[in-house]
């Protein structure tokens, strides 16, 4: 059961992905992605809901681990958690920016 | 070193096999992650903030050449290129794959190593002092007791699924480098006044959140009465230890809530009624001292001039003699401490390729052997001191010559937030900023021996209780924040620090640290140490430093 948090705040799904443990942040279109940007803001339930149904779906096709909701806020056009122990689950270690981790994905 | 015989090695190799299939079944949803998650924290394995972190055992602390080989090898063929040695004289690596740790396991098992036991509710990896089988000041070699332990607690059946996990420290010297005060059972190698070896047992000592020095539980135990004691233990424990609250279910708590006098009491009965079936000791540990391979020490004479000439002139090369190097039992050997807290560094962290350096200096200068300490650094033990120079040049090349063991910024720290799901707060950030806010070499000499120890969170994976000056990191309305406790120890006058008052924010923790240190070279007598003026003058005149604007 994935807590749905509080509806007053924006939030996003995200999980570790099971095979390589990285975060990972439901999509739009139903998919997991270790990019911030393409997390699928929810903003009411029935977004909520739909991640929700999403979150649980990964479990049980074994993509995803223990996925739960964050509250994020919007800073230039992305979301940014507001927590910051999500904000490093999010950038990767302060502590090595070698392993820092894009909120885009690059373009070649 | 311990030579592994054929059931050792089989052992491992069951295991990684056996945890192949777990994987594979989790994978193909035959197991789900409820079902599977304590098989991967039997195997060592977490799932942490980033990624899969696997932790290693490494019994006792001690390495040969050969494992730390295999070491840097898993840290660039499975991580990224790096390890994270803990305070615990283990190794974690925190960027693993699941699907390849079954390969990693199996690569493993080639060295003789494993991760069992390296988390859960079960007797976990021993440790001891990182000094032992070297050290002029201890009485008798505690590693084959170690070694002892660590094959009868191996996949103890009885034992498997205690209240709380459970820690055994053992040391030979009466200098405790191994902490036993501070765990669920701490042992020190003694003698009766007839001369016969036996053992001081120690019982419910612990950090955690709830911090306790443990107490005497037998100030003598005849050495072939070790295993059936250590097993009434156990079992007073597994039928008494609360397993309502996790919080209260460690030995130190039934310690507290029993009294010392009622558990002895409990043990005692459960000691004479089990004694004649429990595992005999003699044998058992007769057999591990045959597997011990004593190291072969050449005949040298003792002190080297040509040492003395070299310490004389090199003033870089006689600061680190005077703080990483420390007298050996043997004439002609030193053992050296290889620093693993570079200034601004992470403490503990060595990359793949620093580990094949120390592997080959490992085997070109210390018979083979390394140690872990639980201070995150590294102990070549038996190094001849004619090659101390040598040595000193080779560790400065590979970035390991840091001439800072014992003193403020030799700072311990747990992985803190920047890894760890359960922290509350960064703590490798500060520890750096410690580091580099100390670096002067003539400033560290100056304040001289400190112990600085960082937790991220309450479960005190830093040790800061046992800090001389210890930080706990929190988190208040979203941003950590640091408390500071006071003249703890973890030796034998072993001491839970003092909680000096409110916290301090990250931005101004490093300088209410400096606070501190200023008010010790203010107010210590000449030569004094942090420790001894600290019991000399009390908590006071730091929390008058620390609190003086409020």
């Amino acid at each position: 059961m994935i807590k749905p948090g509080k509806l007053s705040t924006a939030k996003i799904l995200t999980a570790n992905d099971l095979h390589s443990g990285g975060v990972v942040f439901a999509t739009a279109n139903g998919d997991w992605s270790s990019f911030i940007s393409q997390a699928l803001l929810s903003d009411n339930a029935d977004t909520n809901e739909k991640l929700e149904t999403c979150g649980q779906h990964a479990v049980e096709r074994q993509l995803v681990v223990e996925p739960f909701f964050i509250d994020v806020t919007i800073e230039n056009s992305l979301p940014r958690p507001v927590r910051f122990r999500e904000q490093l689950r999010v950038n990767g270690p302060s502590v090595q920016t070698a392993f820092s981790k894009p909120a885009f994905r690059e373009v070649a | 070193m311990y030579s592994y015989d054929t059931s050792d090695r089989q052992l491992v190799h069951n295991r990684a096999k056996q945890f192949r299939g777990q994987v594979a079944r989790r994978i193909s949803g035959a197991l789900n992650e409820d079902e599977f998650r304590p098989l991967r924290l039997m195997n060592g394995l977490y799932l942490e903030m980033h990624a899969y972190m696997l932790r290693i055992a490494i019994p006792y602390g001690g390495l040969c050449a050969k494992q730390m080989h295999m070491l840097g090898d898993i840290a660039d063929k499975y991580d990224r290129g790096y390890g994270h040695f803990t305070t615990r004289q283990n190794i974690q690596f925190n960027w693993l794959e699941l699907d390849r740790v079954p390969e990693l396991l199996v690569d493993l098992a080639k060295v003789n190593m494993h991760a069992i036991q390296s988390s859960g509710n079960c007797i976990r990896n021993v440790t001891a002092d990182p000094y032992a089988g070297a050290t002029a000041d201890e009485i008798a070699d505690p590693l084959p007791t170690a070694e002892l332990i660590r094959q009868w607690s191996s996949l103890h059946p009885e034992f498997a699924f205690l209240p709380r996990k459970f820690k055994i420290a053992v040391t030979g010297a009466n200098n405790d480098r191994a902490a036993i005060r501070v765990h669920d059972i701490g042992i020190q190698l003694v003698e009766d006044e007839a001369g016969s070896p036996g053992y001081k047992i120690f019982v419910g000592g612990g950090l955690g959140r709830t911090p306790m020095v443990g107490v005497v539980l037998c100030p003598f135990l005849p050495q072939d009465q070790l295993l059936a004691y250590l097993e009434a233990i156990l079992r007073v424990y597994n039928l008494y230890g609360r397993r309502d609250n996790k919080y209260k279910a460690r030995i130190k708590i039934l310690t507290h809530e029993l009294g010392i006098d009622n558990l002895r009491d409990q043990i005692e009965a459960e000691f004479q009624s089990t004694k004649d079936t429990a595992p005999a000791t003699g044998p058992w540990l007769s057999r591990v001292k045959g597997n011990f391979q004593a190291p072969s020490f050449e005949k040298l004479p003792s002190g080297s001039k040509e040492l003395d000439t070299l310490t004389a002139n090199n003033s870089a090369f006689s600061r680190w003699v005077e703080t990483n190097v420390r007298d050996h039992k043997v004439p002609g050997y030193a053992i050296a401490n290889v620093s693993l807290k570079p200034i601004g560094g992470i403490a503990g962290d060595v990359t793949g390729e620093q580990m094949h350096k120390l592997a080959k200096l490992a085997d070109r200068f210390s018979l083979s052997e390394i140690r872990v300490t639980k201070n995150q650094s590294l102990v070549l033990p038996h190094v001849k001191q004619s090659d101390l120079e040598y040595l000193w040049h080779a560790l400065q090349l590979d970035g390991l010559g840091e001439a800072n063991s014992g003193l403020i910024s030799d700072v311990a720290s747990c992985p803190g937030m920047d890894y760890c799901s359960l922290a509350t707060a960064r703590s490798i950030p500060i520890s750096q900023q410690i580091s580099r806010r100390f670096a002067d070499p003539e400033l560290q000499q100056k304040i001289g021996p400190v112990a600085i120890k960082i937790s991220g969170c309450i479960n005190a994976c830093g040790h800061h209780h046992i800090g001389q000056i210890g930080i706990l990191g929190l988190e208040k309305n979203g941003e950590e924040y640091y408390q500071i406790v006071l003249g703890g120890d973890d030796g034998e006058a072993a001491a839970i620090g003092k909680v000096s008052g409110h916290g301090f924010s990250k931005d101004d923790i490093v300088d209410a640290v400096e606070r501190v240190i200023d008010t010790f070279l203010k107010l210590r007598t000449s030569g004094e140490l942090f420790a001894d003026a600290y019991r000399r003058i009390g908590i006071g005149p730091f929390k008058e430093a620390l609190y003086e604007t409020d």
